[in-house]
């Protein structure tokens, strides 16, 4: 799933390390979100978005689920 | 970043409830490894040299066992004192990617292995009826773990699953 979440890391400077620290995951995990690897989980997706203080709407892309 | 001091808490309790059963492990692996080396136990073998081998084996598993466990316990120690490594080290316990892969690994290895198991034993009782019999005894055991924690998930699981709990 494609999502804005290195943009947003970028723009408040943070390392996958740091959000990864925040949100409560791993940076392993971060890097496998922003790539499209992995897809979060509904409390992880809302976590990100929270924390850059968007919607998951904004975050992440879900038009590519619904054309599924 | 500033974690308040009841998620401290938490995570170092979390932490700590690993050491625990560390420290049991550790129990019990010198427990089996005095007790290899009893007398009583050596003579329940037919042979000498197979008390022998299985005396090694026990205590080279207990001592593995045992540097492992206190691996663990010396870096569950320094993250209790240290806010950032405690973050880390509880993060990654309790990661939502990890815990999923940990499971479909379960999953695929309680598939596979008693197939495995099973076609061992077939090899196996050409050279060892005894061993052959042991390998399929395994693969039931195998079989029921399985389905009982099929069982017991299907009936309390509630979509959250971490390693320290």
């Amino acid at each position: 799933m494609n999502n804005r979440i290195r943009e947003l890391r970028k723009a408040n400077r943070l390392s996958q390390g740091d959000l990864a620290d925040i949100v409560g995951t791993t940076r392993q995990t971060i890097t496998s979100i922003e790539v499209g690897k992995y897809t979060a989980s509904l409390v992880l997706a809302y976590k990100i978005a929270h924390y850059f203080g968007l919607t998951i709407e904004e975050v992440f892309d879900f038009e590519s689920i619904t054309e599924e | 970043m500033d974690i308040n001091a009841e998620k401290f808490e938490k995570m170092k309790k979390g932490i700590q409830k690993k050491n625990s059963s560390a420290l049991g492990i550790i129990a019990l692996a010198n427990t089996a490894m005095i007790l290899s080396k009893r007398d009583f136990m050596i003579k329940l073998y037919p042979h000498p040299e197979q008390a022998d081998f299985m005396q090694g084996l026990v205590t080279g598993m207990a001592i593995v066992i045992i540097f492992v466990c206190l691996f663990y316990i010396l870096r569950n120690a320094l993250a209790c004192t240290d806010e950032k490594l405690l973050t880390r080290l509880y993060n990654k316990l309790n990661d939502e990617r990890e815990l999923e892969i940990q499971g479909m690994a379960g999953k695929k290895t309680a598939k596979l292995s008693p197939v495995i198991l099973l076609l061992l034993s077939l090899v196996v009782s050409l050279f060892s009826f005894e061993a052959g019999l042991g390998l399929i005894g395994a693969t039931f055991v195998v079989c029921i773990i399985d389905k009982a924690f099929h069982i017991y998930y299907g009936k309390n699981y509630t979509g959250k699953d971490t390693e320290l709990s």
